[in-house]
């Protein structure tokens, strides 16, 4: 510190505060013994720091704002100036970009790990652009290829009991046997029971397929990775499961009596004690569970239940409670609850987890979500619907997703503008992955030529009430040029992608060909590689991963042309 | 007197006393913790507030004033679980109508006095300004001058270019 700013520190007050009065004297007789240059440098230095009102907030508060930015509009902030990039690229805020953007890695990488702090930062910010660039391509539908598998073997009346889980595709093919066809390797197994049991609930997770049997009532573990890493397994059941999930070798199941089971494949089943949830259900029964199983850590886990109230007191208002109860050890810890209101007797749909440890809970048009302490409340009104806004189609509808966030351990609605012909049907299909919502979009009947032809998909992003009418791009199949969306439309769709080369909306305004067909749920599946779409002779799916996708191109094109049947082979 | 013993007194760091209702000024946490902390004298002492100016303190308690009967937020609200909508109500975007300076003054004293809600409501009016905008009319907004050489420009154009071909 110079002589200068010494005295000026020097002058405070009784209690230690700076004393502006004196210090504004004192600057005042400063500046008339100041020369003509020493004033035009002053004016400089000031003018370029006080330019930047923005950077003056110190950099948690930076956060604070950027936290309601899209990622993509946080990176374009680096273009603004050098400072602006120095700041915005900075490891302090990158962590946080992570934080906020990337929650499973940095809960994985840098909030368990506090020893290796310094090391995992280091590895986390030569990680981080790629990541981010990956993130972004795939939010605007940059794939790198689309093919259709068709579906073999006949087709049954089970046609969409599949699932899709990290590149496999599982489905049924008949009452005793589910087949798992691996994207990848294009190889397709089929697997069941040694006796021919009929399979009844199943599940298929990242690494292993569940199907749960009767007579005896059990359930068997079928290992996907080859080289295999764990044995096969199977394990009786106290009674039926109606829901099983599955993460490395835990699996949870809740029972037709809604009872909690936890299994290690290979080891032992243990009961869950959920009466401590019971209490928070006075005067409801529980009408569905879902276990969920924390991604990092194995001794932690979610029972989630819906409950309807015994007795319904109002005709056009129906309760239900969701309640989170988190375990930690066998023991219950934090419990959350949400209640919803709902306008129909419609069962909720407990989904996940779906990404990022997100669970989806319900999904409605215009919702509301007020919080207290204990728990939550959605509000759901109903407006905006089709008939209703004939003449004043400012107002799109709002689709909400009310979702239940584990690592947060809270409860969630996020809202996304779709265009205001919308009905049931549009609930039914639409799929929710990591701010956008995925609809299948139909061509108009009379032009449809063939089935793949109609197929296609649309995401629609997060609302955004800044957005006007402005011209969004959506990206055709490869080689198309880019279609704009005109002016006019309401909704924020992010990209669209067509099941056909040929298949193009031209100038078209997308609301009218944005005509959701059969409303059939689960028809739209994805993770970060692969968004698979179902149609009725087999699945339009699009590759984003640049190295598998140019290792498995050739082979998914030739899948698409071929009519032999796939490889493949039981066990 | 009843009336009188749930005034307090604050005192800006430019020395200007401000009278305030005590449950008004409690929408400050860090003012809420100082008054639990030193009980009945609280009463009687004026409080200095030492970061923050006069004008930007009354435009805070006129905030404070109009949110005095909201709800209290869920304790385990912590800053990133927040609502990642950019909806603001009406009162307090007009309230927020007001010159950058300012904006940011309050977005600091609503920090330093730990009013999360107002902190959120400040965060999300910048975000908003900057929402949807090119880096161009980022600096049109903010009054920031481009000092990247053209090379520069370039090389983050081309280290944020994911919308090129597959």
């Amino acid at each position: 510190m110079g002589r200068l700013a010494q005295t000026l520190d020097s002058l405070r007050l009784q209690d230690g505060q700076p004393d502006v009065e004196a210090r504004s004297r004192e600057l005042d007789s400063l500046l008339r013994h100041l020369t003509s240059s020493e004033i035009r440098r002053l004016k400089i230095e000031l003018n370029t720091s006080s330019n930047d009102i923005c950077l003056e907030l110190p950099l948690e508060l930076l956060l604070c704002i950027t936290q309601h930015l899209d990622l993509e509009e946080v990176v374009s902030l680096r273009s603004v100036s050098r400072k602006w990039n120095e700041t915005f690229s900075s490891a302090e805020f990158c962590l946080g970009i992570i934080k906020r953007h990337f929650r499973p890695i940095w809960e994985e990488h840098y909030n368990l790990n506090t020893d290796r702090k310094l090391l995992e930062k280091e590895s986390l910010m030569k990680w981080l652009p790629g990541a981010i660039r990956n993130r972004i391509r795939r939010q605007h539908g940059r794939y790198q290829s689309m093919s259709i598998l068709p579906r073999d073997g006949r087709m049954t009346s089970d046609w969409s009991d599949w699932q899709y889980k990290n590149g496999r595709i599982a489905y049924r093919v008949s009452r005793s046997a589910i087949s798992v066809r691996d994207i990848r390797t294009n190889l397709t197994a089929t697997y069941m029971d040694g006796n021919r049991l009929n399979l009844e609930s199943w599940h298929l997770s990242d690494e292993v397929l569940l199907a749960a049997k009767k007579g005896p009532i059990s359930l068997s573990a079928w290992p996907l990775a080859y080289p295999q890493t764990m044995s096969h397994g199977s394990i009786r059941l106290p009674a039926p499961a109606v829901r099983i999930s599955a993460h490395k070798n835990q699996v949870g199941i809740v029972t037709t009596a809604h009872q909690v089971l936890i299994w290690s494949i290979g080891g032992a089943l243990i009961s869950v004690d959920t009466s401590a949830v019971h209490e928070y259900l006075p005067g409801f029964t529980i009408r569905q569970g879902l276990v969920v199983l924390h991604p990092l850590e194995q001794s932690c886990f979610y029972v989630i239940y819906e409950a309807w109230p015994k007795h319904f007191t109002s005709t056009n208002v129906h309760t239900r409670r969701v309640v989170a109860q988190e375990f930690m050890g066998g023991k219950p810890t934090k419990i959350k609850l949400l209640d919803l209101h709902l306008s129909r007797a419609e069962s909720l749909d407990l989904t996940g987890p779906l990404h990022d440890g997100v669970v989806g809970i319900h999904k409605s048009f215009q919702a509301q979500l007020s919080t207290t302490s204990e728990s939550d409340t959605g509000e759901y009104q109903r407006n905006g619907r089709s008939g209703q806004t004939e003449t004043n189609d400012i107002h799109p509808t709002v689709f909400t997703m009310a979702t239940f966030d584990i690592y947060q351990g809270r409860f969630a609605l996020e809202d996304y503008c779709v265009s205001h012909h919308h009905s049931e049907e549009f609930l039914r299909s639409a799929f929710y992955w990591r701010n956008q919502v995925f609809v299948p979009v139909y061509g108009k009947p009379s032009e449809a030529k063939n089935p793949v032809e109609q197929n296609s998909l649309i995401a629609i992003n997060q609302r955004k009430p800044y957005t006007g009418r402005q011209s969004i791009p959506c990206y055709g199949f490869q080689g198309s040029p880019l279609h704009l969306i005109p002016a006019g439309s309401h909704s924020d769709i992010a990209y669209y992608w067509t099941g056909n080369v040929d298949y193009a909306v031209g100038d078209e305004e997308i609301d009218h060909i944005y005509d959701v067909g059969s409303g059939i749920p689960n028809i739209i599946q994805r993770d970060d590689d692969f968004v698979v779409l179902m149609n009725w002779g087999g699945w339009t799916v699009w590759c984003f991963d640049k190295g598998r996708g140019a290792a498995a191109r050739s082979d998914l094109v030739e899948i698409a042309t071929t009519t032999s049947p796939s490889t493949s082979y039981r066990r | 007197m009843a009336t009188e013993s749930n005034k307090i007194t604050l005192v800006s760091n430019d020395g200007a006393e401000v009278v305030v209702d005590r449950n008004v000024a409690e929408r400050s946490m860090l003012i809420k913790n100082m008054m639990e902390d030193l009980g009945e004298a609280a009463m009687t002492q004026s409080v200095p507030i030492p970061n923050v100016n006069e004008s930007v303190l009354k435009k805070v308690i006129e905030w404070c004033e109009h949110h005095k009967n909201d709800p209290p937020a869920a304790a385990d609200d912590d800053s990133d679980s927040r609502k990642k909508t950019t909806d603001i109500e009406e009162w307090d975007q007009k309230f927020m109508q007001v010159d950058q300076e300012m904006l940011f003054e309050i977005i600091l004293a609503s920090n330093y006095l730990d009013i999360k809600p107002l902190l959120d409501v400040g965060c999300k009016t910048v975000a908003n300004m900057i929402k949807g905008k090119s880096p161009e009319e980022i600096r049109k907004t903010f009054n920031i001058t481009n000092d990247f050489t053209p090379e520069e420009e370039e090389q983050i154009r081309r280290e944020n270019e994911w919308a090129e071909d597959r």
